[in-house]
């Protein structure tokens, strides 16, 4: 399916993005200093706390002034202040080739927002593009200068491939620092299903948003008859009369697989946001994603 | 239940090619989708929770293959025994007399309507039934012996016409009497309008007569009487006589118009009160042979009553020989005919006798070798058929034969004879007329000649004073010299023949009929015959080798078959009244109830088919 050629951020969309950050609930280890708050102490001007002395540890950090009112060497230890990492997992499959717009345009235009987002608060923003396995991957990049480099890397993103969430993420976590916000943005039509893939994001740590994009035809399918159906990934085809009970059956499936994704996600803290292809970016961002605390 | 087109069995074949159609008409359309994960489960989900859904996935086909179930039973034409023929072997008797061509109001002649209702009789005949077929007018043909093959039942009966002619039953009763005999479990169907006058009379056992009446309607209006009579003074003149009946309800007026040879001559009005009879007249003149068609300007349910066909004969003078010593009365009751050409010889003078039609021997006996038509006053002809073995004196004559054409007219009971001859006569001479002693007046007729004689001398009686003497001449030259037919013999009925006379041997004769029919007829034993085939009214032309033709003309004039109003009873010889009744149905046929359930059935199947396709 030929993908839209349409741009991912308009200028207005820009002006709203840029009063915008990204927010993180818990506090990660990052290589640079940044506007975030790490667990790391350091050096930096907020104190943290204090612990005792050991051998080896530089002196420049006792409180002298401790030591005096209690003979006791304690080191001071100051909060370092690092860079936010921000993966964007963008599913590229051929399934994401559907709807109109496509499942996949939204899913660019989404993670191009974010992305911006982030890049324009000096957050490190990875695009991982995915399908069968990690077919492309943008590591990460930081300021607002790289803002160009992530939409072009983002507009090369065609559907390809079927969909393989957990090799995929596996490749993810080989290529990526182990910290972070990841941000799935998938319509989880995974015949091997989603539970072990995000499983691995969590091990990894990671502070996980699943978006599930999921077009009109598959939300309310228009289609009836005698009808030889082809799955656009696999080799597979199902011949199948589409009645009016069929559909309410899909339906009532399509329902509960959403539910079990949701389900996977609020057990384990993970927000869920299940969005049309139809729905706006921007929406989605300033409501959706403010609502559930990734964005301020 | 029973199936009367086993044949019809075979479009259970058509149940494969449902199937095969079934399978070829699910060419699905293509549809990629991102994933048909849940629609497999969808479908799976599906059969597992709905109940017969294995059913309901071929709800189609076994819908489509109970259509054709039941449409194969349909032509297969299923039938329930539950009245079933109480007899096997049936009889169809149909009547394809005059009355027959009626056209009734819905455009079909009875016969047709009778034809269908055989058919009808044919298609429930069930395997082990046998059905002869008799079409009757006035003689009986056998169509068809029994036999259970349909095809040619059905072959003869579309072959069956009507004729012209009228319904006698009386041979055909014949049949069916000798088959009862041999078979008591008879059936017999008769298709009539009831317009049959011989059954009374029948008297033989006969098996139960199923009577079923065809027609209904009474108009019509038609000839019943026709002759042709040359005048007597004036040959060449003809009196053209014929009534015409109203044999419906309503009054009625018309024009009857006379053609001759094709021209109209005349034309003569005709009011007519329902049932009423008019006479007409016409007179016309001709001395050579003329074909004449009366024509009544009418259109009614039957047509071949509207119509008389007859002939002028032409002017033909009877060469009469007379051989007498002297006879005044004879020569001048010949004389006085013109139609007569009179000779008259003494005993001793020569003549040839291929010069005359008739001779005529007044007390004088002929020669010995003499073979002739003649009539013989107080002689005795030469053949010794008739001898003369005695006289008697004063005598009259008790009886005659006043039916034969010599005699007829005649009152012969009031002549008193004073001297008479004792006849002796031989077995093949016919007796005219006789007196209390010996026969007096008697025929002879063979192939070659005829011979008339009267045993008196016109002289020992007062018969030539008598107003009969004339008309018994006169009768007796026209039927020995065989001009006795000039007028009457060229008008026939279909019920008769036409007498066919060669005058020479290992001759042939060519008869062409109405429908351009051509017969021949040879002539190698005998010099005369009868032609028989008289089906159609009309003209039928009879030719020896280049002689002129000679016409005659066929008619219906049958009251019986005129008056066509259909009798609903009729009277049976020892089965008395009959009642019309319907066709006494063998078999329920229900084939069109399996339709009428496959038609359910479609409609079901469509709304069904309209219900999943409209989500």
């Amino acid at each position: 399916m030929p993908e839209e050629n349409d741009i991912l951020l308009d200028p207005e969309f820009i002006k709203k993005l840029q009063r915008l950050q990204i927010v993180t609930k818990k506090v990660f280890t990052g290589r640079m200093k940044g506007d975030r708050r790490s667990k790391k102490k350091g050096i930096s001007i907020e104190f943290a706390d204090y612990r005792r002395y050991v051998k080896g540890d530089d002196i420049r950090f006792v409180d002298w002034n401790i030591y005096s009112r209690l003979e006791t060497l304690f080191l001071k230890l100051f909060m370092e202040e690092e860079d936010l990492y921000i993966y964007l997992l963008v599913d590229a499959s051929k399934s994401m080739g559907f709807g109109n717009p496509s499942k996949l345009l939204f899913a660019k235009r989404t993670a191009a927002a974010l992305g911006y987002i982030a890049l324009s608060n000096l957050d490190k923003v990875g695009v991982a593009v995915f399908s069968s396995e990690l077919s492309n991957f943008l590591k990460p990049l930081r300021g607002k200068h790289n803002t160009l480099k992530l939409l072009e890397f983002l507009k090369e993103v065609k559907p390809h491939g079927e969909t393989r969430l957990a090799e995929s993420f596996k490749r993810f976590i080989l290529a990526s620092p182990p910290r972070g916000i990841a941000v799935i943005i998938s319509d989880f039509f995974d015949p091997a299903g989603f539970e072990e893939a995000i499983k691995l994001l969590i091990q990894r740590n990671y502070e996980i948003y699943v978006i599930h994009v999921l077009c009109e035809e598959e939300l309310n399918p228009s289609f009836i008859g005698h009808l030889e159906l082809v799955d656009s990934e696999l080799d597979r085809k199902t011949y199948v009369t589409i009645t009016r009970d069929l559909i309410k059956k899909y339906q009532e499936n399509l329902n509960r697989f959403c539910t079990s994704i949701r389900q996977f996600c609020i057990k384990r803290n993970i927000s869920y946001i299940r969005m049309s292809n139809t729905a706006s970016v921007e929406d989605l961002v300033l409501n959706y994603l403010k609502y559930r605390g990734l964005i301020r | 239940m029973s199936f009367l087109n086993y044949t019809g069995l075979l479009f259970l074949l058509a149940i494969p090619v449902v199937v095969l159609l079934y399978l070829l008409k699910l060419k699905r359309t293509r549809m990629v989708i991102p994933s048909i994960l849940l629609w497999q489960k969808s479908i799976e989900d599906l059969i597992a929770n709905t109940p017969f859904q294995k059913l309901r996935a071929n709800l189609f086909l076994i819908l489509q293959i109970l259509v054709v179930l039941l449409l194969t039973l349909g032509i297969a034409r299923p039938v329930l025994l539950s009245h079933p023929l109480k007899k096997r072997n049936i009889v169809l008797l149909v009547d394809r007399s005059a009355s027959m061509k009626t056209i009734e109001k819905n455009g079909h002649s009875r016969l047709e309507s009778a034809k269908n209702q055989a058919l009808q009789i044919i298609s429930n005949l069930k395997k082990n039934d046998s059905l002869m077929l008799i079409a009757f007018d006035d003689s009986a043909t056998v169509l068809q012996g029994f036999t259970n093959d349909k095809k040619l039942l059905n072959q003869r009966i579309d072959e069956l016409t009507a004729s012209d002619k009228t319904s006698r039953l009386t041979e055909t009763l014949s049949i069916i009497s000798s088959l009862y005999n041999k078979n008591p479990q008879l059936e017999v169907v008769l298709f009539s309008d009831g317009r049959i006058d011989d059954l009374k009379d029948f008297k033989s056992p006969l098996p139960p007569i199923n009577y079923v009446r065809i027609g209904e309607s009474d108009f019509n209006i038609g000839f019943t009487e026709f002759s042709i009579r040359r005048n007597f003074e004036s040959p060449l003149d003809f009196e053209i006589f014929a009534l015409v009946k109203n044999f419906s309800d309503r009054k009625f007026n018309s024009v009857v118009e006379l053609f001759v040879d094709d021209v109209s001559l005349d034309i003569k009005e005709v009011n007519l009160l329902p049932q009423e009879t008019a006479p007409l007249i016409f007179n016309v003149s001709s001395e050579t042979q003329k074909k004449v068609r009366l024509q009544l300007d009418v259109e009614d349910a039957l047509s071949i009553d509207n119509t008389l066909f007859g002939c002028l004969p032409a002017f033909h003078k009877t060469k009469i020989l007379l051989i007498t010593n002297g006879n005044y009365f004879l020569q001048q009751a010949l004389r006085t005919n013109p139609q007569y050409d009179l000779t008259v010889l003494k005993p001793q003078e020569s003549y040839d006798t291929a010069l005359y039609d008739v001779l005529i021997f007044d007390n004088v006996a002929p020669p010995t070798s003499f073979q002739t038509n003649a009539i013989y006053f107080n002689c005795s002809p030469p053949d010794g058929s008739v001898t003369f073995t005695g006289e008697y004196k004063d005598t009259f004559i008790i009886d005659s034969d006043t039916q034969h054409p010599i005699i007829n007219y005649t009152k012969l009971e009031n002549i008193v004879i004073g001297k008479c001859k004792t006849m002796e006569v031989s077995d093949d001479v016919k007796i005219l007329a006789e007196t209390d002693r010996s026969p007096v007046i008697v025929l002879k007729e063979t192939e070659s000649y005829k011979a008339l004689v009267i045993g008196f001398d016109i002289y020992d009686t007062d018969f030539p004073l008598k107003a009969s003497f004339p008309i018994f001449l006169n009768n007796a030259v026209r039927f020995i010299s065989e001009s006795y037919v000039d007028t009457e013999e060229v008008i026939l009925t279909t019920r008769d023949a036409i007498s066919v006379s060669a005058t020479k041997p290992d001759s042939t004769c060519s008869i062409k009929t109405p429908n351009n029919k051509t017969y021949t007829l040879d002539f190698h034993d005998t010099l005369k015959t009868k032609f028989t085939n008289l089906d159609s009214i009309g003209f039928y032309e009879l030719a020896f080798g280049d002689e002129p033709p000679k016409y005659y003309g066929v008619n219906l004039l049958s009251a019986q078959e005129s008056n066509i109003k259909p009798s609903e009873t009729i009277e049976l010889g020892r089965q008395g009244i009959i009642t019309a009744g319907r066709i006494q149905q063998a078999n329920i046929e229900i084939w069109r109830h399996f339709i009428w359930f496959a038609l359910f059935v479609l409609v079901i199947e469509w709304l069904l088919y309209w219900r999943k396709m409209t989500l």
